[in-house]
């Protein structure tokens, strides 16, 4: 029997006309997965398993946050592909990656997010591989997700909400001042340097414009 | 036969799959329930896994091409048969279901005639089922079709078509189909490949009078 663990190429299903209650129990019977990731948009559900290759983005754009918060002090939540969802809205989706760091006090002491009371996250990682069947941009914007980065494997674009739709911009909100640039430059980096000068590079860039350095 | 040999080469199909683990039976029937139109993604479920798959357009089309040359050679045979396609089979006490490429009631047939559904709990299982081999599956099918009593599984993966014959709790290898004896793996191998060399027309025509040929010698 073959393992079912993350496949080399992303695999991507659709289903149509799911009702919100089995979503939900989809959902309850995965409560400790870490991969399938679910999107569901009022009815269609989108079921993904990503690749290695779209993981490994995800894991060095997460670690990229989680470094230079630490350098900067900043006290950031990683909730990782946590489900955001509102049955109100019919929505849900899990992110590849997603930060409280604006927010992270409001959320500090939870273990769950409701978003009918609690904010969104303030920053999503979004990997771009295969075309999506669920657009997701509309989803983060209908929660109110205020930044995105999103990786095509090649660039990293800065989306930032604006008046409920999502426009490009150079410099990041959530984790400034980082700019969309120096996020793609740190990706590429991230693909030939070796694996401990990676982010020895991010920390000193970090310590030179941080409020100490800067 | 020997006349379809300029095949193109091919290999396993490349469906999109994603396996799910840990999916609750009544997950598995809410699923089925809410989309009773589907066609696509098949799901097979296997005591907790969940496999979805959309094929891709090849094995969509061997799929059809094979129970296309069933029906053909069943009617001129003048065999009554079902071709249920890709029907939902489940059996809820062993926990596992399957939607097959192709599936087909032969020697069952009568047991289900004039019934618009089947429920195994109370009809026989298809006597027929056709596996198209793809390269990602994660659950072992055959298992799954020994445990619920498919007496034929008829496997092909893109180049041949394998005939298997439920004996106890296992498949074996056989020349020829048991529910329609003049298919043999040859046989359908040679429609299958045939149909990529052919144009519709006269694929139709070959295999039509293959089925007579064979139907005056039976008789």
């Amino acid at each position: 029997m073959a393992t079912v663990a993350s496949p080399p190429v992303e695999q991507r299903i659709v289903l149509h006309d799911v009702a919100w209650e089995t979503y939900e129990r989809l959902l309850a019977d995965h409560v400790d997965r870490s991969a399938p990731r679910f999107t569901y948009d009022r009815g269609e559900l989108e079921i993904l398993s990503p690749g290695t290759e779209h993981e490994k983005d995800n894991r060095t754009l997460a670690l990229l946050v989680e470094l230079i918060a630490m350098e900067l002090e900043i006290d950031v939540s990683n909730v990782g592909s946590m489900t955001f969802k509102r049955e109100d809205l019919q929505r849900g989706f899990e992110p590849d990656s997603s930060f409280y760091i604006q927010n992270e006090e409001r959320v500090r002491e939870r273990t769950q997010i409701d978003l009918t009371s609690d904010p969104p996250p303030d920053l999503v990682i979004e990997i771009e591989a295969i075309t999506s069947a669920i657009p997701k941009l509309p989803l983060y914007a209908e929660v109110g997700v205020p930044e995105i980065w999103r990786s095509n494997g090649e660039r990293v674009a800065i989306l930032r909400l604006r008046e409920g739709t999502y426009g490009k911009a150079s410099l990041s909100a959530a984790l400034p001042p980082l700019t969309n640039h120096l996020l793609t430059d740190f990706l590429r980096a991230s693909r030939s340097l070796r694996r401990t000068e990676w982010p020895r590079q991010v920390r000193a860039w970090a310590n030179m414009s941080g409020p100490s350095g800067g | 036969m020997s006349s379809a040999t300029a095949a193109r080469p091919r290999t396993l199909a490349v469906d999109d799959c994603v396996v799910l683990r840990h999916v609750s039976w009544d997950t598995y029937e809410q699923l089925l329930a809410d989309d009773e139109e589907r066609r696509v993604p098949r799901m097979t479920y296997d005591q907790g896994m969940l496999e979805l798959v959309t094929p891709s357009m090849p094995h969509e089309e061997d799929a059809q091409t094979i129970a296309k040359a069933v029906d053909i050679v069943a009617a001129i045979l003048g065999i009554p048969i079902r071709s249920v396609a890709s029907t939902t089979f489940r059996r809820k006490e062993l926990k596992r279901g399957f939607e097959a490429d192709a599936s087909f009631y032969i020697q069952s047939e009568e047991r289900i005639r004039g019934q618009r559904e089947v429920d195994l709990a109370a009809d026989p299982p298809p006597d027929v089922v056709l596996e198209m081999e793809t390269s990602r599956s994660a659950l072992d099918k055959l298992r799954l079709f020994a445990s619920m009593g498919i007496p034929e599984v008829w496997r092909c993966d893109g180049e041949r078509v394998t005939i298997l014959v439920l004996e106890g709790e296992s498949y074996r290898e056989s020349a020829a189909s048991d529910a329609l004896p003049v298919l043999t793996s040859e046989v359908l191998t040679g429609f299958l490949l045939d149909s990529r060399t052919m144009l519709s027309p006269a694929w139709f025509q070959k295999v039509s009078d293959w089925a007579r040929e064979h139907g005056a010698a039976a008789s």
